[in-house]
């Protein structure tokens, strides 16, 4: 058998082992991980509606799947990828079965895996999947290989998101290396081509991308094991939320989470650093950086960067920075694992050494210790999309206004208002984040004047018509229902079911933003050119690393 | 130095995978009933509000 087909197959049972739960039961909502059934594809998902474009092009690409495919089976679909993914691409990158099957196990089941997939940062995770393919494909690049599996897989990695692009792209950089420039440059200049969905819709927006600096301090990584905030980076957790922490990560199980990072590096990271010193080098900074928010003068900087650099706002998050630290980490658990499987005395340490992430983190199987849900939307959500569809032109706004909300027919946990995304209508919603003990402001600026409004008392029909909202979509079962309902009575009923009620607001609103499709065709229609250019041209210069001795004119 | 190939035997090394991917599927059903354990045991402490009050985003 071959190392990459056999660390697919323990991706995918560990994926089987992570997922089993909702594997065929509906859609999952959980946190920021909101899919709907029969996506429109909106300005949102385009990035032409003036938002942040945080679902370019991932979301696009996965709604575009739903056409031809059911949403539940797509999402479901494409999180089970990600432990294939990983794993197969980990499992090539260290030689000999053994190791490679140690190192397929060890990326695929980290805290960092169980932490992002339950606040729902999907795209992360394909990002974070890709990654080894990235560092694969750069590897050969800087021996001399073609430019183009690295190109390609940059695309995948772009096509995953801002933030899987920005780690990408930063890791196949460090591993590559600066000479010779023009690889170096050519590397760079494609990652941005094929960023440009997300890049151009961000440059355009009026105002740039506002950050709020108490986001910084609000988002930084934090201790989620007993072994404080560097023991938690070091075994690959410490996300900022702690409701998103798998279950025994409290435990004394961190203890032995942290003797196996420890024996890995200790064991494997020689080879590693041999091979790829600039993937170690990657992971350095990314373990810094995820470190850098809750540092004593670091994070100032932090803040700065975040506040004013352009694209800064994608550090605030730091702990997500760690994926190429866990590359690093699985890379050297598995050279260790190959080392000690070399005889038969040590071969019984390989197969501990092996299976310690599994019984350092029993709480990611079973949907993430049974938090993770599946359900389907129930037939009034659809109801009421139908309502909006049939409705005169107009913007809706979710109600109440809230960021998030808990679904009692979705295991009333934790999850971002689907109705934006379920709405084929432009809709306005409140993008502020809620916490226990603050709130960081959104970047919406119509959004923020309606939280204003409301804040200094004004009335919601006259604070919604004043930011060009026509209707007003209110879940009833939320905090906050039974007095949005009281602001809204008397006004035009469109739709009414136990869970929902559609509303006109009457009278003249206020214009609302224009869509502007140029950027959609400047970003996608860029991204799309650059990738063709890749695929089609036979043998492009750019695509061919020099070889030592061309370097040399031998 | 000698290569894998030559310190270790296409048994050994047959053995070694075999005794790897078992203790792979046993640490995998061990991790399943570790965690069945440990939600039966959080799921009292993680009922949801009864009141619903301000939905956060750090709430479980």
């Amino acid at each position: 058998m071959r190392r990459g087909p056999l660390g697919a197959a323990i991706g995918l049972v560990t994926g089987l082992l992570v997922l089993a739960p909702v594997l065929g039961r509906g859609i999952v909502l959980s946190y920021d991980m909101v899919f709907v059934p029969d996506p429109p594809i909106t300005g949102s998902v385009l990035g032409t509606d003036g938002s942040v474009p945080r679902a370019v092009p991932t979301e696009l690409l996965a709604d575009l799947l739903a056409r031809v495919l059911p949403v539940a089976v797509v999402q479901q679909g494409l999180l089970l990828s990600v432990f294939v993914l990983a794993g197969a691409g980990a499992a090539r990158l260290v030689p000999g079965l053994p190791g490679a099957a140690a190192a397929a196990l060890a990326y695929a089941w980290t805290p960092y895996v169980g932490e992002r997939l339950l606040i729902g940062h999907w795209p992360f995770l394909l990002g974070y999947a890709v990654l080894p393919w990235v560092v694969g494909a750069a590897l050969a690049a800087r021996r001399g290989g073609s430019l183009r599996p690295l190109l390609l897989w940059l695309a995948a990695a772009a096509a995953a998101g801002s933030t899987s692009a920005l780690i990408a792209t930063a890791t196949a950089l460090c591993v590559v290396g600066v000479r010779p420039a023009a690889r170096f440059g050519g590397v760079l200049g494609f990652a941005a081509v094929v960023s440009l969905p997300w890049i151009v819709p961000a440059l355009a927006r009026p105002g740039g991308v506002p950050a709020d600096p108490a986001g910084v301090a609000a988002f930084a990584a934090r201790s989620d094991t007993p072994l404080g905030l560097a023991g938690s980076l070091l075994t690959l957790g410490g996300i900022w939320n702690p409701a998103t922490v798998p279950y025994g990560r409290d435990s004394a199980l961190a203890a032995v989470a942290l003797v196996a990072v420890l024996a890995a590096l200790v064991l494997g990271l020689r080879p590693v650093l041999a091979d790829t010193p600039g993937l170690v080098a990657a992971g350095a900074g990314g373990l810094l950086l995820a470190a850098a928010g809750a540092l004593p003068g670091l994070d100032a900087v932090l803040r700065a960067v975040v506040v004013h650099a352009p694209g800064g706002g994608l550090l605030r998050d730091g702990q997500k920075l760690l994926a190429p630290a866990a590359l690093v980490v699985a890379l050297a658990a598995g050279h260790a694992v190959g080392r000690l499987a070399r005889t038969p005395r040590t071969a019984p340490w390989a197969v501990l050494l092996a299976v310690l992430p599994v019984l350092a983190l029993p709480g990611l199987a079973w949907g993430v210790g049974g938090r993770l849900t599946a359900a389907d939307y129930p037939a009034d959500w659809l109801a009421l999309r139908a309502a909006v569809a049939q409705a005169p032109p107009g913007e809706v706004a979710a109600l109440p206004w809230g960021t998030y909300r808990r679904l009692d027919w979705a295991g009333d946990r934790v999850v971002l208002d689907p109705l934006p995304r379920l709405l084929d209508r432009r809709t306005l919603a409140d993008d502020a984040l809620p916490l226990s003990g603050a709130t960081v402001r959104g970047e919406d600026p119509r959004a923020g004047r309606v939280s204003a409004g409301l804040a200094d008392g004004g009335r919601l029909p006259d604070v919604l018509r004043a930011a060009g909202v026509r209707y007003a979509a209110v879940h009833r079962t939320q905090p906050g229902s039974a007095a949005t309902e009281r602001a809204l009575a008397g006004l035009p009923v469109l739709f009414s079911s136990r869970d929902l009620l559609l509303v006109e607001l009457p009278g003249p609103t206020a214009s609302m933003p224009p869509n502007r499709p140029r950027v959609a065709t400047i970003g996608l229609g860029g991204a799309v050119i650059g990738l063709a250019a890749v695929i089609v041209r036979r043998r492009p210069r750019l695509l061919r690393s020099r070889t030592p001795d061309e370097r040399t004119g031998a | 130095m000698l290569s894998d190939e030559r310190r270790t035997g296409e048994r050994d090394r047959g053995q070694i995978l075999i005794s790897t991917l078992v203790a792979a599927v046993v640490g995998g059903l061990l991790a399943l009933g570790a965690s069945l354990v440990l939600v039966a045991s959080a799921s009292n402490t993680n009922a949801p509000p009864v009141n619903k009050p301000l939905i956060t985003y750090d709430q479980k």
